[in-house]
């Protein structure tokens, strides 16, 4: 049973449409990645999706209820996250600030439980409880961005390009832990990223955008031994590819 | 030489720079929340001016005694509120929202607040001729003011101080705690952050703004209403006073809330007390050009401190001129 599917999904900003006709499936506690090149709309999908772009016609069903046209913050309560790719954490509150504000609309004392519990998992936030959110370093930074988008127990958790800007191990890290969400936690994971390579190999299902359309959907694997595409749209070289 | 300050002259300034506090929160809140520097901010006090006019005009019998001013000025002062905060609601409900949403830009947006303040003009323009016949307070529907009515002394001050005090002081306080203290404005302080991560949490951003335009527009109401208990009102009053208001705001850094409630009280101050200080001092009558100082203080603060009072590292600024020396 598929988590989130679209159907015909077009969408943009204002006049200006992004993507066309777009349809694909999302299965429950499996990752499905996103890639394509620059500009193919990867983002877009994921802001169509959470009702930030608009969705000018088509269905975005999640738990057998069409979302499509819902504001953010309702989409938030239904159990969806998404990690934008900047601007993900506010910069000038500290970490515990951070946590406390990711928590708003639930009460206190769950709130409280629900920051140890991601602690748990980022040990290292714990260090810095007290530091501003804008000190804290490009891996931890993510973290933090991961571990807000958790204080709700998110159903689906979207990230766009988790891994942009941060130094290949830390990149591996934060790949690691999405890993983790889906093993661990149960968490349906929908991942657009640049890094196509890494990102297909940790993911189950892959989805190739280009221009604004879905130009192949299905296994990760596949998508990254195509003779073709890889070499086409995501810059793989033969060598890579025949990896 | 002699400086020549009359308490009366004293309690204006004061007067004035309150008006300035409460209008400078009101704009600086709404250029956080929605990113527009507002035009109309003035006119929307005016809005709230004229809801106490005729509150006033209705309730105050020519024979009145001061002493049974409080019903009428409460009433006059909530009515103040309630049409402020309706106008600015509807300014950002129906046309900077539809705006926002077709993608407008900030000068866009910023030339539509000079379009609502036309509009706003207009419409207390129409309100004044159509309120003429009523009994004027003091003067005509386009010239009055309630000074006459709040004159009298209660413990050393005038009438109008306290209530302009009481006023102003409420508000902030009220204010403060809305966002400090609520989730409320915990989520109005994360989404001034952080619009779009605010709203990724499950914050309703188009609610925030809603609120953040409800405040600032009742905050000028309010302090259009005191306005009036320092100069003669006419609907363009507002129009004028905007500029002050941008001064303080922009003094304030147009980013800090505490900044707008100094930077109304340094372009207040100045603009009516050191103008005085200065004429009695040089022998100059400076006070002709009080309206050139808030435009100093805005081509100041934009060239030397751009980030305002706030953004200044004062510690850092004062080691280095200690060092100098």
């Amino acid at each position: 049973m598929a988590s989130l599917r679209l159907e015909k999904v077009n969408a943009g900003y204002g006049r200006l449409q992004i993507l066309f006709d777009v349809s694909f499936e999302v299965p429950e506690r499996k990752i499905t990645v996103i890639v394509g090149p620059n500009g193919s709309g990867k983002s877009t999908t994921l802001k169509a999706i959470f009702g930030i772009a608009n969705v000018y016609s088509g269905k975005i069903i999640f738990d057998g209820e069409n979302i499509a046209g819902l504001p953010p913050h309702r989409i938030a309560k239904r159990g969806i996250a998404y990690v934008p790719q900047t601007d993900n954490v506010f910069a000038k509150l500290t970490v515990r600030e951070n946590l406390k504000m990711a928590g708003y609309g639930f009460p206190e004392d769950q709130i409280r439980d629900r920051v140890e519990e991601v602690l748990e998992m980022f040990p290292i936030l714990r260090e810095r409880m007290n530091q501003k959110a804008g000190t804290l370093s490009g891996g931890e930074r993510q973290m933090l961005a991961i571990a807000i988008a958790l204080i709700r127990r998110p159903k689906l958790m979207m990230f766009d390009e988790p891994t942009a800007a941060l130094a290949p191990k830390i990149a591996l890290e934060i790949l690691d832990i999405i890993q983790k969400l889906r093993d661990e936690h149960g968490i349906t994971i929908l991942l657009v990223e640049q890094n196509a390579k890494k990102a297909l190999e940790i993911g189950d299902k892959g989805i190739l955008l280009v221009g604004g359309r879905v130009v192949f959907e299905g296994g990760a694997r596949e998508l990254l031994e195509h003779p073709d595409l890889g070499r086409m749209y995501l810059g793989l070289v033969g060598e890579e590819v025949a990896k | 030489m002699v400086i020549n300050l009359s308490p009366v002259y004293i309690e204006n300034s004061l007067l004035f720079a309150n008006t300035l506090v409460m209008l400078a929160v009101g704009l600086t809140l709404t250029y956080l929340t929605t990113k527009v520097p507002n035009f109309a901010h003035g006119s929307l006090a005016m809005v709230g001016a004229y809801a106490l006019f005729t509150i006033a005009a209705i309730m105050f019998g020519n024979q009145l005694s001061q002493l049974q001013l409080a019903q009428p000025l409460g009433l006059g002062f909530a009515a103040a509120f309630l049409a402020g905060a309706f106008a600015g609601l509807l300014e950002y409900l129906l046309v900077l929202r539809p705006l926002q949403k077709r993608g407008s830009t900030p000068l866009g947006l910023m030339i539509a607040t000079l379009g609502v303040d036309l509009i706003l003009l207009g419409v207390l323009n129409i309100f004044a001729d159509i309120l003429r016949g009523m009994n004027p307070v003091t003067g005509t529907t386009r010239d009055w003011r309630l000074k006459a009515y709040v004159i009298q002394k209660v413990a050393g001050l005038s009438l109008g101080v306290w209530i302009s005090f009481g006023i102003m002081i409420g508000s902030l306080v009220a204010l403060y705690l809305l966002l400090t203290r609520t989730r409320f404005g915990i989520a109005m302080r994360a989404s001034i952050e952080n619009p779009a991560l605010a709203q990724v949490l499950g914050v309703n951003v188009d609610l925030v703004n809603m609120v953040s335009w409800i405040l600032a527009g009742g905050f000028a109401g309010l302090a259009g209403g005191m306005m009036a208990f320092v100069q003669r009102i006419n609907p363009a009053t507002g129009s004028i006073e905007v500029v002050a208001v941008f001064a303080a705001s922009i003094v304030g850094g147009l980013h800090s809330l505490l900044g707008a409630v100094v930077g109304g009280y340094v372009v207040g101050l100045s603009e009516t007390l050191l103008t005085k200080i200065l004429s009695d001092i040089t022998g100059v009558n400076l006070v002709t050009y009080k309206r050139a100082v808030p435009l100093i203080f805005i081509i100041v603060t934009l060239l030397v401190a751009p980030e305002g009072i706030m953004g200044i590292n004062w510690r850092r600024l004062f080691s280095r001129i200690r060092s100098r020396k």
